[in-house]
């Protein structure tokens, strides 16, 4: 038999001897299981890179005098250049080819393109000052990885982490507040189905990661907790609570969840969830600094500042919620007290979800650079036409029937700082005379129970008004007035049309 | 809106505070007297959704628990009454004596009780001049005007409080201002809007005597029995000054007076 193009003896042949694996000529060293026609950095259907200022905050913080830097999964390139730029070597291990080859042309970096899985101690640096993996694990193989089990993955590159190295690890929260506010959507490109007990997650709960985390051998000297999301965290607080952390939280996830279908109000579910102490528990993601030298000092905030006071915003909600006229009153004169003395800029900027609150001493949460233009008494209307469209967006309970549209409520708020709105002084405050839209659904379904009250209401006060009508028509005196009335109407009008 | 608003010439003075002459229909119910229940006279026929305007939080809340909605607490008309008469801020100078008011009913409830035996309460607790003020009804009722008469005290009426709009005394509260300061203390056989007002403006208050039962008074109220177990410390003949302070502003809604804008946007009144 002529073995000649035999397919059989070829492929015996090839079991005897290895050939060797073709490398294409590429920037990036490639692993294998790498992921074509992908990009994490730019996505069409997946989650973008992690990024955003709180991370290049904590990074500040950690690289000091780092020399190997190990980058593991897609981050931004935002975050690859701070990165290559304070440490001595950086290796970056990226799971799209596409990506790594791109940060290879960028940066002085050494770019590994594939599975964590396939990246072996040949590969990179014996070990690392810092590993930073603040992405999480999910995303540090590819479908061509059918097995990623997260505790083996962590054990990886805890193994590849130099004596007093630091380990930054990223773990997603599977109930956050996404739960509470997210409406379902069809699965994305990346979410492809995985092995149900190697699917790259952490265990379920913070607690379980961990302890999980305990198991390495290395110390947890800090854990964050990220909002808005977990791709681009604006902040990353080792202890949110109480209403001063509440308020850029709460400002943060509303900016993160604007448009788009919400199951309830981001802004009021993310404030009373923190200002309860369940800020932890719900915190969309976490960042873990794991060492296993204890001497490490980093911030306790990392995206914002500790602020003093509450927000007039929520004392105003709080006293609404509860029917507490005289603590609405005190709140709502008060503040616009002290708007009026303010100058141009401040009083602009100062909203009531702006201004905190600390006594009856004020101070603004943020510039506004967009900051409106018009009279004090013109700003004031404006702050308070903010709130109750924001309060009856919200589904808040409301003292007194709002009759549809804000401008009633408004009204009455204003007056209680002794401002009178009449058409002309609206108009001027710029606010839009439009129907309020709920925040979400739950706030949808407060909305259809309020006006239709309202609405009975309004009904019952047609029906007495017409009855009261009737009343007067059949009474006497009305009767009388018309019986000597009519007689005088009618020669009168004889008596036109005879001069004309 | 409801004629009770105009009542003691209520409506009146709200006017004159928010800068009006002559008081147009207030949109909602006011609250027309010291009240231990909802702010209104039982039966009252609310329309749903009008406002109720009452004097204070207590009021607010025990009508919430009976399913009314839509209140705003305004304070007592008698306090705005305070703001529009300076002058009558302090004591007149020959201030003297107690004025009493036995407790009054109306046109169409009326007291059941001795007025013989309110006299001699009366001269078992006070020792100077004694002015009795009784409502107009009881005052063009000689039999019940002579037996304070013959017991040497000066019997007044402040006038008539008006029905369905009509004949209402526009002054009333001012003629009671006015009086009040020409006195030292307060008393009666209730607790009542009267001793609040007099003890309001800082004369000592005391109750004592029989209470009298109010024809036909609905149970919801809860009676006399009722406000002496809630309020034990106000059914004294000799009511500490400091205790009765905190009552009358608490109960008169002193705390929760609304400005003239704010008076006008909610009644729905606008100036000329």
């Amino acid at each position: 038999m002529d073995s000649k193009g035999d397919g059989v003896s070829a492929a015996a042949e090839s079991q005897t001897e290895v050939a060797p694996v073709e490398q294409p000529e590429t920037r990036a060293v490639l692993l294998g299981a790498e992921l074509l026609n992908w990009s994490d950095l730019e996505p069409l259907n997946a989650e973008p890179p992690l990024g955003g200022p709180a991370a290049l905050e904590l990074l500040g913080a950690v690289l000091t005098g780092a020399q190997h830097v190990l980058l593991a999964g897609p981050h931004t390139l935002e975050v690859i250049g701070y990165v290559a730029e304070r440490a001595g070597s950086l290796d970056v291990l990226l799971r799209s080819f596409a990506d790594a080859e791109s940060v290879a042309e960028r940066y002085d970096a050494r770019v590994f393109a594939g599975g964590l899985d396939r990246f072996g101690a040949e590969h990179g640096e014996a070990s690392y000052d810092v590993i930073v993996a603040l992405d999480g694990i999910p995303r540090l193989a590819g479908p061509d990885t059918p097995e990623l089990v997260w505790s083996d993955a962590v054990a990886q590159l805890r193994k590849r982490l130099a004596p007093g190295g630091v380990l930054l690890l990223g773990a997603a929260n599977p109930f956050g507040l996404g739960r509470l506010l997210d409406v379902p959507r069809l699965p994305r490109d990346d979410e492809w189905g995985r092995d149900v007990e190697a699917g790259g997650a952490p265990p379920a709960g913070l607690a379980a990661v961990r302890a999980a985390l305990d198991g390495t051998g290395l110390a947890t000297v800090a854990a964050y907790c990220l909002f808005p999301g977990t791709t681009s965290p604006e902040l990353a607080l080792t202890d949110p609570a109480g209403p001063g952390d509440a308020a850029p939280v709460a400002r943060a996830v509303a900016r993160h969840h604007a448009g788009g279908p919400k199951l309830s109000d981001p802004y009021r579910t993310a404030y009373d969830a923190v200002a309860v102490g369940l800020g932890t528990a719900l915190a969309p993601g976490y960042w873990f600094v794991l060492t296993d030298n204890a001497g490490r000092d980093l911030p306790e905030r990392l995206g914002t500042p500790a602020v003093p006071g509450e927000l007039v915003e929520e004392r105003l909600l709080a006293a609404t919620r509860a029917d507490d006229h005289q603590a609405v009153r005190q709140v709502v004169a008060e503040y616009v007290d002290w708007l009026q003395t303010q100058d141009h800029g401040t009083a602009a900027a100062a909203a009531t979800d702006n201004v905190l609150a600390d006594g009856t001493s004020y101070t603004l949460l943020a510039e506004d650079p967009e900051a409106p233009g018009g009279t004090h008494s013109q700003l004031a209307v404006r702050h308070l036409a903010g709130f109750v469209t924001r309060s009856m967006a919200a589904g808040v309970r409301q003292p007194w029937s709002a009759g549809g549209t804000p401008r009633a409520l408004t009204e009455r708020l204003a007056a209680m700082a002794r401002i009178e709105v009449d058409d002309a002084l609206w108009e001027a405050a710029g606010v839009a005379d439009a129907a309020v839209t709920p925040q979400g659904h739950v706030e949808q379904l407060a909305t259809i129970e309020r006006l239709t009250a309202e609405l009975a209401e309004a009904r019952a006060q047609v029906d007495w008004f017409e009855g009261q009508l009737d009343k007067l028509r059949k009474s006497r005196s009305y009767r009388v007035g018309r019986a000597i009335v009519s007689p005088l109407r009618a020669t009168y009008g004889k008596l036109r049309t005879r001069l004309r | 809106m409801h004629h009770a608003n105009h009542f003691y010439g209520h409506a009146h003075i709200m006017a004159d505070y928010a800068g009006l002459e002559y008081p147009p229909r207030i949109w909602g119910y006011l609250q027309h007297g010291w009240n231990i229940l909802d702010g209104f006279a039982h039966g009252t026929e609310f329309v749903d959704g009008m406002p109720l305007f009452v004097w204070s939080d207590g009021v607010r809340r025990r009508g919430w628990s009976m399913g009314r909605r839509n209140y705003y607490v305004i304070g007592s008309p008698w306090s705005y009454l305070l703001k529009l008469h300076p002058e009558l801020a302090t004591p007149a100078p020959d201030a003297a004596g107690t004025i009493h008011y036995p407790f009054h009913g109306w046109e169409g409830q009326h007291v059941l009780g001795d007025h013989g035996r309110i006299v001699r309460s009366i001269n078992e607790h006070e020792e100077g001049p004694v002015t009795v003020c009784l409502y107009w009804n009881e005052y063009r009722n000689a039999d019940i005007r002579h037996v304070y008469e013959n017991a040497g005290f000066r019997v007044i009426t402040h006038g008539y409080r008006g029905l369905y709009w009509r004949k209402t005394d526009e002054n009333f509260l001012l003629k009671q201002l006015t009086e009040v300061r020409r006195h030292k203390r307060v008393a009666s056989n209730r607790l009542s809007s009267a001793v609040l007002y007099g003890a309001s403006v800082g004369l000592q208050p005391g109750v004592y005597g029989d209470p009298m039962l109010l024809q036909n008074e609905h149970p919801a109220f809860g009676g006399v029995a009722r406000i002496k177990r809630m309020w034990p410390e106000m059914n004294l003949p000799f009511v500490p000054m400091d205790v009765a302070k905190a009552f009358t502003d608490t109960e008169l809604g002193n705390d929760y007076l609304a400005s003239p804008e704010e008076i006008r946007e909610l009644f729905r009144w606008k100036l000329n």
